[in-house]
């Protein structure tokens, strides 16, 4: 993109939504003839920056400038002339016909007092025509499908201008062949018209295959943004949705498919299921120990036990050998809550790392408890584990939750062995070893 | 294509328009020849500097009659129904709702406060009481709108709860004043001030709102176009290049002074407000362009026929209000069955 033009840029935006913070910290440059693709999860803030990225929502920015216009000296009739905004087909309005809803887009052009004329019309006509929807002219809106709707908003932005567009979930309601032909129009404005097309996206292998670039929004900060083929990586893209992808190519095409489609998933995580104190980890560093021929990853948390529950815990890296104190009750007895230490977590979240662990023949997690169900602790790395093709996990897990923790990371048959069983060294040495495994 | 067609459906209204307009000026108790009607037509403007300067002596029996009665109330009831209806159409697109009248910011209610309170006053003359009901009407968006503005969201549902809430308190102001009111004097007049009527029409109170109705006409006839962008709503209308809150708040202001110069003149006339830009949208389309003067045209026939009814359909006159209500109530009910497929609008 170097040497295009920048259409559009922000640094330090950010959207507070009744006190709480939407947006934070966004600094995006848009230029000339590209397609940006929006990814993030439901709520992670899409739309909402996209609102204001068209000073539709009033942010808060360090700067914020459209085509070198500050966004927040610029009146509305300014900002419409060079940046246009497909919102989602929700909005309710009169019965107004398809071609009255196009024409519209002509607004900004015309004087307080002005109604469109012919010129306008005709123009209409032929982004109609463009779209191949020319066929909706006289139909009233409000009766077309979500699908329609879409495309004929799309036609209203494109009469305003093509300069900058900016789209809310463009995709959404469309039919297998709209969806494609939609994104091809979108793909075909950015390279031929030089627009510059940001839309939200909700599935990665669209951005994959239209995309120049992407933008991943995670809980209203930006997780990454780069280049589509170098920035959607499977890692990024299961650190961004919490579910494990993989990518797979056909013919030079690349896709992403969620990793629990493939047959090659089945099994390949196993649950050690044991309570509190019950021995798990004791188990774990006993099959570290007797499987030298493996390459282990991951974390063990040894612990000291008082009045017979966990009063402290450790974190050991398997690769590094390295240790840290990881957490520690206040009390040896009550209800008191565990204080985390930094220099464990940091030890922890380096030890989980998925790129550390392209190698690894297994990844052990002690343990994936109540805290990863709510989508902390250890949480945000386990997706991309289990992304990697090569590795197996061994996961500590409470009996109580091992149906939801399968639930949650959508494990396919996984492996569980109890630690009160006398043979739990023995079934995990063979599941490191294939064997058992159906498809070995 | 459907443009022209629509055009020609305004023509129509202009034709029907014109039609009310004779056959208003042979209804009534006198029975005046179709000659004596052209005559004192042709000496329309003569005749009105006398009436004015206040000399009666020099004009015939149908002069007086066609001059001092029908004409001025033909005129009213053709401005009135224009403004009503109008401001109807303008709220309906403003507040994104085909069901919205011109009395949702309470207006109506004020205006009815108002004339009450006027009423009530010993040895009032009818200028006060029109003066009052006119400064309540405004007094009463002036509050609604206020409300809505420190509730900080620019929501239109916001703007229509508190117009409910205004208006809701100003008809409980009017309660307190009926029962205070006089029950033989005062009652009976406050409540046939509320049924509306044209019947004290005169050629002073049809060049007040002559003005009015003519400068809000212009107005929304020239925002027309804006006004399809902000039925949009807010955020579309914003992207569109139209910032909708200064123009909506200039527009409700219009309208609001419309309704209150009409309410004022002749008490609360329900219905036309609502059912007229709903026949018009139903016939041409949601378009402004074609919607603003078509009700304007339509809505002005219909207080015409209406009052036409009013006045000769008994031996003494009905309450315009009834009538409007009569007609406008089913009309709507039958809207309502005819665009049952349509969705609203």
């Amino acid at each position: 993109m170097m040497g295009k033009k920048t259409v559009l840029s922000c640094r330090n935006l950010g959207f507070s939504y009744q006190k709480k913070k939407v947006l934070e910290n966004i600094s995006l440059d848009f230029y000339q003839g590209e397609f940006v693709g929006l990814l993030g999860r439901n709520g992670a803030g899409k739309s909402t920056l996209l609102s204001c990225l068209c000073g539709l929502l009033s942010a808060d920015f360090d700067r914020l400038a459209i085509e070198g216009i500050d966004l927040s000296k610029a009146g509305r009739r300014d900002i419409a002339r060079i940046l246009s905004f497909v919102p989602q087909e929700h909005e309710d309005m009169f019965p107004f016909s398809v071609l009255d809803v196009v024409v519209m887009g002509r607004t900004v052009f015309l004087g307080s007092f002005g109604a469109p004329g012919k010129k306008d019309v005709q123009l209409a006509k032929e982004v109609l025509a463009e779209l191949q929807i020319t066929d909706l002219a006289q139909r009233v809106y409000t009766s077309l499908s979500g699908g329609e709707k879409q495309l004929v908003l799309l036609a209203r932005a494109l009469v305003q201008t093509r300069k900058i567009v900016l789209l809310d979930e463009p995709t959404n309601h469309l039919d297998y062949k709209n969806r494609y032909h939609m994104l091809a129009q979108l793909k075909g404005l950015s390279r031929d018209h030089g627009s510059c097309i940001v839309a939200c996206l909700h599935d990665p292998n669209h951005a994959l295959l239209f995309a120049d670039r992407v933008i991943l929004l995670q809980e209203g900060r930006i997780l990454l943004e780069g280049r589509t083929g170098e920035a959607l990586s499977c890692d990024a893209v299961s650190r961004l949705y919490g579910i494990a992808a993989r990518k797979s190519m056909d013919d030079g095409l690349m896709s992403i498919l969620p990793a629990f489609v493939h047959p090659a998933f089945k099994g390949r995580v196993l649950l050690l299921v044991g309570r509190s104190g019950e021995g798990k980890t004791t188990i774990l560093q006993q099959a570290v120990a007797e499987n030298k021929g493996i390459r282990f990853g991951g974390i063990i948390c040894p612990g000291i036990f008082k009045n017979e529950r966990r009063y402290s815990s450790e974190v050991q890296c398997l690769c590094t050998g390295q240790s840290a104190l990881l957490a520690k009750r206040t009390q040896a007895s009550g209800n008191d809550p565990f204080v985390f230490y930094d220099k464990g977590q940091a030890l922890a979240d380096k030890a989980l790392t998925a790129s550390g662990h392209r190698e690894s023949d297994c990844v052990v997690v002690d343990e994936v408890g109540p805290l990863e169900l709510k989508g902390q602790g250890h949480a945000p790395l386990l997706a991309p584990l289990l992304s990697l093709e090569k590795p197996r996990h061994i996961w500590a897990v409470r009996p109580n939750i091992v149906d939801e923790v399968c639930r949650r990371w959508m494990l396919v048959d996984p492996v569980i062995v109890k630690v009160s069983e006398g043979d739990a060294l023995a079934r995990i040495h063979d599941f490191l070893f294939n064997k058992g495994d159906t498809h070995a | 294509m459907t443009e022209k067609v629509n055009t020609v459906t305004n023509l129509i209204f202009t034709v029907i328009l014109v039609a009310a307009g004779i056959l208003s000026c042979f209804t009534g108790r006198m029975e005046i020849a179709p000659g004596d009607v052209v005559a004192t037509i042709i000496r329309f403007p003569v005749l009105l500097v006398d009436i004015l300067s206040g000399d009666y002596n020099s004009l015939t029996d149908q002069e007086r009659v066609l001059m001092l009665i029908r004409f001025p109330r033909i005129l009213l009831a053709l401005l009135v129904g224009a403004g009503l209806s109008v401001s109807g159409a303008v709220y309906q697109g403003l507040f994104r709702n085909p069901l919205v009248s011109p009395d949702i910011l309470g207006v109506a209610a004020g205006c009815t406060f108002g004339a009450s309170v006027g009423l009530l006053v010993p040895g009032s003359s009818f200028f006060l009481v029109r003066f009052f009901s006119f400064v309540m009407g405004l007094c009463a968006v002036g509050m609604a709108l206020a409300m809505a503005r420190s509730v900080k969201t620019s929501r239109v549902l916001v703007l229509v709860l508190t117009g409910v809430i205004t208006g809701s308190l100003f008809h409980a102001f009017f309660m307190i004043v009926k029962t205070i009111a006089d029950p033989l004097g005062q009652l009976p007049a406050i409540v046939f001030w509320v049924m509306g009527s044209l019947s004290g029409a005169s050629w002073i109170d049809t060049l007040q709102i002559l003005p009015v109705i003519l400068v809000g006409y212009t107005i929304f006839h020239l925002f027309r176009y804006r006004l399809n962008v902000l039925s949009l709503g807010d955020e579309t209308a914003k992207s569109l290049g139209v910032n909708p809150k200064g123009l909506r708040l200039f527009l409700i202001a219009v309208s609001s002074f419309m309704i209150a110069v009409c309410v004022a003149s002749c008490g609360q006339i329900v219905w036309v407000g609502l059912v007229i830009p709903h026949i018009v949208r139903t016939i041409s389309g949601p378009n402004h362009r074609l919607l603003i003067p078509g009700s304007a045209l339509l809505g002005a026939s219909f207080l015409l026929l209406a009052d036409d009814i009013a006045r000769s359909a008994l031996s003494s006159e009905l309450p315009l209000g009834v009538i409007t209500s009569l007609i406008g109530a089913p009309v709507f009910a039958w809207l309502l069955y005819k665009n049952k497929n349509k969705g609203w609008a």
